[in-house]
């Protein structure tokens, strides 16, 4: 089965950060997708570079993109340029966090 | 996993050390809060007594700075991007340090020196536990940020506030110096109070405040020149206090102190500002909202030499206010994260995980912080205006109000999952 980046982030909005209430690809933090031949490069950062939930975030981003069928590995790019802000959320977190936009 | 990629957070420490240190803390704060009942009418000059000494160490050591090493053994990863040093010796440095505190309060409480002694030589002994592994802790730092700095200058003003505070003690029992009391008692409050616990909180502030509250692209120069003044009227006022104290001397300390402490102020505003979290929140808005009493404390600093009042409203709001009421809200962020990550967190995927806010009981914590704000507020009224019915409802608010902070932490440490 061919893995598209449509099914990679489909996949990862079910990771939700459990301080916010919100999934990863909503509140903006994943940046990018690769998929090349079974093989996916998620580029994805933080809220907080002082995040203490980092190592368990990541951990569920991995466990959630290798049990797609047909991934054959993952790979996390942790970046923290550019620096995540609220402008990256999608408008429903933004109005759910009661920013004026 | 392959992770690209810098990562601040893989070095969590066990769950059990940093619930000794917060179940210790919460159960002195009730302890502190109910020995109030016993200071109706007594709030008079002089400042310098065990009877005061007992409130503010039951306080301040029995609760906040219990408090604060646990959260440092759980935040100096996250802050500072190190492991700590040493684990085992966090649990010794616990029993040390309520030991030592039992002791030493026991002490005051029946005005026994020797006593005091043995307490205050082993409260020593588990600070000095903590200062090592601290600096073992951060021996591999690379660059000192804001929170690192604050935090070693906070640690290096923590050695030297004990060891002021043990010179004391063995001054009262063998009577060898022949100098000011006083001045060793502004050096070791200016010492252990601003340097110790007000420059952890600043500097840590930097962390939990922009993190909980979602705050970004927030300038940091308010903090950079906090920083700044907070060192010369620390180190500089502690050892001018110390060597040359006088009351000019120490109001002179004391308004360099609240300028740092107005621009850290100015530094939280601006985070503030810049928060994309903007739904009521207890916990953070508890933190941002303890700030008030940072703002009382400037004013009455300002006003102590028109009367003596202000020495007592500038101690309680700075201590029972903004310290307080800061430690309340932060609590309402971390206990849940914590008991969350070490009950719930290999479950996600699992089964249908809490969210952290659904692990506190509904309104509980805003009904105990506006009793808890009230009991301050009436407090304060009360050392400007004396009656005592103003006194008891304050410190029934108060009680009450610990009572049902401790309640809320034990609901939260016992959150379980329906099945």
């Amino acid at each position: 089965m061919t893995v598209t980046k449509e099914d990679v982030y489909r996949v990862l909005k079910n990771v939700l950060d459990p301080e916010i209430g919100f999934n990863i690809v909503d509140l903006g933090l994943v940046y990018d997708v690769e998929v090349n031949d079974g093989k996916v490069k998620v580029k994805m950062t933080l809220s907080s570079p002082s995040c203490p939930l980092s190592g368990t975030i990541l951990s569920w981003v991995e466990s959630a993109v290798r049990n797609i069928e047909g991934v054959k590995d993952v790979e996390i790019e942790l970046v923290w340029e550019p620096p995540w802000s609220i402008e990256m959320a999608s408008d429903e977190v933004k109005k759910a966090l009661g920013m004026k936009y | 996993m392959r992770l690209v990629g810098n990562l601040a957070t893989q070095f969590a420490p066990p769950f059990s050390l940093v619930l000794h240190y917060f179940l210790g803390g919460f159960i002195f704060n009730l302890i502190s809060m109910a020995s109030l009942y016993f200071y109706a009418g007594s709030f008079e000059p002089p400042f310098i007594s065990f009877s005061y000494a007992f409130l503010a160490h039951t306080f301040l050591i029995g609760s906040v700075m219990t408090i604060i090493f646990g959260a440092l053994y759980q935040l100096i990863p996250v802050a500072l991007e190190v492991p700590v040093f040493s684990f085992f010796l966090g649990y010794v440095q616990f029993y040390a340090h309520l030991i030592g505190l039992l002791i030493f309060l026991f002490s005051l409480f029946s005005r026994n020196l020797y006593v005091m002694l043995v307490g205050a030589v082993i409260l020593l002994i588990s600070f000095l536990i903590f200062s090592f592994n601290f600096f073992m802790s951060i021996r591999g730092l690379k660059s000192f940020n804001t929170t690192a700095k604050f935090l070693f200058f906070a640690t290096v003003s923590l050695i030297i506030g004990v060891f002021i505070g043990v010179f004391m003690v063995f001054n009262f029992v063998f009577g060898f110096y022949s100098g000011s009391i006083e001045n060793l008692v502004y050096a070791h409050i200016i010492f252990t109070l601003f340097g110790f616990v007000f420059m952890v909180i600043m500097g840590v502030s930097m962390v939990l405040l922009p993190m909980f509250s979602l705050s970004h692209k927030f300038r940091d120069i308010y903090i950079n020149l906090s920083f700044f003044v907070m060192m010369i009227s620390v180190f500089g006022g502690g050892f001018v206090s110390f060597f040359f104290g006088s009351s000019p001397v120490y109001y002179s300390v004391f308004l360099m102190i609240i300028s740092a402490l107005f621009l850290y102020l100015l530094q939280v505003y601006e985070i503030y500002t810049k928060r994309a979290r903007r739904l009521k929140d207890t916990g953070i808005d508890t933190m941002f909202m303890s700030h008030f009493f940072i703002l009382i404390f400037i004013i009455s600093v300002i006003l102590t030499p028109f009367s003596e009042k202000f020495v007592f409203i500038s101690g309680f709001s700075l201590i029972f206010g903004f310290i307080n009421l800061l430690i309340y809200g932060s609590m309402y962020k971390i206990l849940p994260f914590l008991t969350w990550f070490h009950r719930f967190s290999n479950l996600v995927g699992k089964k249908k995980v809490p969210m952290l806010n659904d692990m506190l009981p509904e309104r509980l914590p805003s009904y105990q912080i506006v009793l808890s704000s009230a009991g301050v507020i009436l407090l304060l009224i009360y050392l400007l205006v004396p009656v005592n019915f103003l006194f008891y409802i304050s410190v029934i608010f108060l009680v009450v109000g610990s009572s049902m902070y401790l309640y809320i932490n034990i609901y939260v440490l016992r959150f379980r999952l329906e099945e």
